[in-house]
């Protein structure tokens, strides 16, 4: 008798207005967003392979250890498609350097080539589907009691010998059997969409990531389709259940959301990024005023044949005296250990700031937990891997490997070699800067204050410097460095098993709170006045 | 057959809505519970149905204690309430076919509705439309058809021909008649005593839930009812 019921529930909403309405909604608005989120997708994975393309030749072309600074990108997940989480919010690469380790993702992760772009409304598949799903539960369910007591049907179909738990189960599963396949398209309609798209491909645990984001989807479903029959069942009347239905969908949706993060923002107080950066000037000061220290006292620094610096530590010297350049050589032994003991100092204030803001994140989740759209927002965002753990891994991996770079430099000695800074071989320095001018200017100059006289008789040229033919003298004349023994950068393959226990624990609460909710709504509906 | 003895109804604010009704109604016979606006006549239907839990007393479907069992004393009544609005988007033969089904007679079939609601006096035209496009009377020309074809041996109305024409209202009589005639029991709470004194074989008038007097079909006629009832209600506002 219940699926009889169930059927009839289904047939009235088959035949109602709201059901048309809500298929219409579905059929315009989620491929809408499907095709933006690929879109998006497909924009990031261009760039993201423009990236590492050049993040590869900027490595195949270094010809010193100074301009070996890996930089980290990574590809955009497909599953971003369906919840793009924080992905568009943080960048998608990290570069190791000496002087700090990485703290944050850099670079833009957002699909629109346009910044100012950004400032439009943009709602993933996700959200689309939080947002519509959670509406038309409640637009199915706000009268399904009050509904049928206002027509007096409530009272002719209780007239019969039929129980009320038969009733309830039937009234509840019409809902059910008419939202499922809403549901069910949405989500078919997309995944036709993505398949479509050649550049996505999803792998086995992307699938079982779709399977289970659909499962997560029908829970959120169930919910608030709870959420509607308990008000169907409290209020007076349909017009209250709509009434109370919308607050509570706001509420839930929009609202609790705000109120977490304020809430957050107020109890867990953190440091402004301003002073963060403050702090670490001052580390940064005190650290070149130690290598100032250093400098001083090698006073065989000086001019270079051709020299290339930056201030990311970057340092390429070819055509020099073997005493100046031996005494570059002392400064890098002694000040890179320098260095990397103040990107230690630093990375100690970073990650003391870094904690406070997961800390403040975990408590504004924590607390937007209360509102079953979050919990699945957020249930969406792990199972896609674009949650905000996910992101820490990757961070954390890019640490991980900077120090195991660092190590690897430090074993092999390259802060305190000549190749560190310089791609000629030492066996091809000229012994004093006498001798490489004498060389360079064809006996014309015997020393810097000749060629210094030279110029001055000369209008000041220096073109005596270029009498001979010196390509020692010039970058291109050196091959790259041979990095194959390098350690590689793997980034550890995001699985769906990754994921699981906290999938199991989200899920369990979604499915704990839905057991709740409906032993609730079962026990109410079995006493309800159907006067 | 219908029997309430000593059926009492106390409310949690303590109201008495329903003050030790006894009465029986036997097969064939038109009972008319008459009464001003809260007097206990739709709290003794609500008691037949189960709806609520009597405080006292007990209410009889064909002897089946309705409180005991609930489910099997209502295999035995129909019900026709006021303004029953039906599934408005479902037409009159959707509606009778989920109500059949209910009433445990899933094999009729659509010739069986179509027969029911030509005998409840239901345009032919009007089977396959949309309940919400009917007027009141032609709904309630579909409850009854419901009640009908669920084929109980008890029938209870509460207030049917409330907001009915003359017209609707005199077909629906004819029909209870004819209800009357293939042995149903059947009780019916209502304001209106013209229809009253057509057609019940008995009539009893309610006040604060008490069931002051039960006059059968001779008994009205030779006491003049209306006056009766009109003395009744006038009690009733001077108490007020």
């Amino acid at each position: 008798m219940w699926w009889k019921i169930a059927q009839k529930e289904f047939l009235l909403n088959l035949f109602s207005t709201r059901f048309n309405i809500s298929l219409l909604l579905c059929l315009l608005l989620i491929p809408i967003t499907i095709v933006v989120s690929l879109s998006d997708y497909n924009k990031r994975l261009n760039t993201y392979q423009v990236d590492k393309e050049n993040a590869e030749n900027a490595l195949k072309t270094a010809r010193v250890y100074t301009a070996v600074k890996p930089v980290l990108v990574f590809p955009p997940r497909p599953l971003s498609i369906l919840c793009q989480g924080i992905s568009n919010q943080i960048g998608h690469s990290v570069r190791i350097i000496i002087d700090e380790k990485p703290l944050l993702g850099e670079g833009s992760s957002n699909g629109r080539d346009n910044p100012l772009l950004m400032s439009f409304f943009y709602f993933d598949f996700v959200h689309i589907l939080a947002i519509l799903i959670s509406l038309l539960a409640l637009v199915f369910s706000y009268d399904l009691f009050s509904g049928e007591k206002e027509n007096g049907t409530l009272k002719l179909v209780f007239s019969n010998s039929v129980s009320r738990s038969t009733v309830v189960a039937g009234k509840i599963s019409g809902v059910f059997i008419t939202l499922l396949p809403i549901l069910a398209l949405c989500y078919f309609i997309s995944i036709i969409i993505i398949l479509m798209s050649p550049q996505v491909s999803f792998s086995a645990s992307d699938w079982l990531g779709v399977f289970i984001l659909f499962i997560s989807s029908f829970f959120f479903m169930a919910l608030f389709i709870g959420i509607g029959i308990l008000v169907s069942v409290k209020s007076n009347s349909s017009y209250n259940g709509i009434v109370v239905s919308f607050f509570v969908w706001l509420w839930f949706l929009f609202l609790w959301p705000n109120i977490s993060v304020y809430a957050s923002q107020s109890f867990v107080k953190i440091q402004m990024l301003d002073q963060l950066q403050q702090s670490l000037r001052v580390l940064i000061d005190e650290r070149e005023k130690k290598i100032e220290e250093l400098r001083k006292n090698l006073p065989g620094l000086g001019r270079f044949w051709c020299a290339a610096g930056g201030d990311d530590g970057y340092l390429e010297i070819v055509g020099s005296a073997f005493t100046a350049i031996d005494d570059q050589r002392k400064l890098q032994e002694k000040s890179v250990p320098l260095r990397l003991d103040y990107a230690q100092k630093k990375w100690h204030l970073q990650e003391a700031y870094l904690g406070k803001l997961e800390r403040q994140e975990r408590f504004a989740r924590y607390l937007s937990f209360l509102s079953p759209s979050e919990l699945f927002n957020h249930l969406c965002s792990v199972v896609c891997h674009t949650d905000a753990v996910a992101d820490k891994k990757l961070i954390d991996q890019s640490r991980n490997y900077r120090d195991l770079l660092m190590n690897y430099f430090v074993q092999k000695k390259i802060f305190s070699s000549f190749i560190f800074f310089t791609p000629q071989p030492e066996n091809q320095f000229y012994r004093t800067w006498d001798d490489l001018i004498t060389f360079v200017t064809d006996g014309e100059c015997k020393s810097w204050n000749d060629v210094n006289e030279w110029a001055k008789n000369h209008g000041g040229s220096s073109n005596v410097l270029y009498k001979v033919d010196y390509p020692q003298g010039k970058f291109s004349y050196y091959k790259p460095l041979d990095l194959s023994d390098l350690p590689k950068f793997s980034q550890s393959a995001m699985n769906i098993n990754d994921s699981m226990p906290v999938v199991f624990i989200e899920t369990g609460a979604l499915l704990s709170l839905f057991i709740v909710l409906f032993s609730l709504i079962f026990n109410l509906c079995i006493r309800y006045d159907v006067r | 057959m219908l029997e309430a003895i000593d059926l009492t109804k106390r409310y949690e604010d303590q109201e008495l809505a329903l003050d030790s009704l006894t009465i029986e109604i036997k097969e064939g016979e038109i009972f008319f519970l008459l009464g001003a606006n809260g007097a206990g006549k739709t709290t003794t239907i609500n008691l037949f149905l189960n709806f609520i839990e009597p405080s006292g007393g007990k209410a009889l479907i064909n002897g089946i204690d309705v409180t005991k069992e609930p489910l099997e004393s209502k295999k035995y009544v129909s019900y026709v309430s006021e303004n029953v609005m039906m599934y408005g988007n479902f037409s009159a033969r959707q509606n009778l076919d989920f109500f059949a089904k209910l009433g445990g007679k899933p094999n009729l079939t659509r010739d069986d509705y179509y027969m029911r609601m030509r005998e409840v006096g239901l345009q032919e035209e009007a089977f396959e439309k949309k309940v919400k496009t009917f007027s009141k009377g032609m709904r309630q020309k579909v409850g009854l058809t419901i009640a009908i074809i669920k084929d109980a041996p008890n029938i209870l109305l509460d207030e049917p021909t409330a907001g009915l024409d003359p017209k609707a209202a005199a077909e629906l009589m004819q029909i209870l008649l004819n209800l009357k005639r293939q042995g149903k029991s059947i009780l019916m709470c209502t304001h209106d005593i013209f229809r009253a004194k057509n057609i019940a074989d008995r009539v009893g008038i309610m006040k604060k839930g008490r069931l002051v007097m039960v006059r059968t079909r001779d008994e009205f006629f030779e006491d003049d009812l209306e006056k009766i009832y009109m003395d009744y209600m006038q009690e009733m506002i001077i108490e007020r």
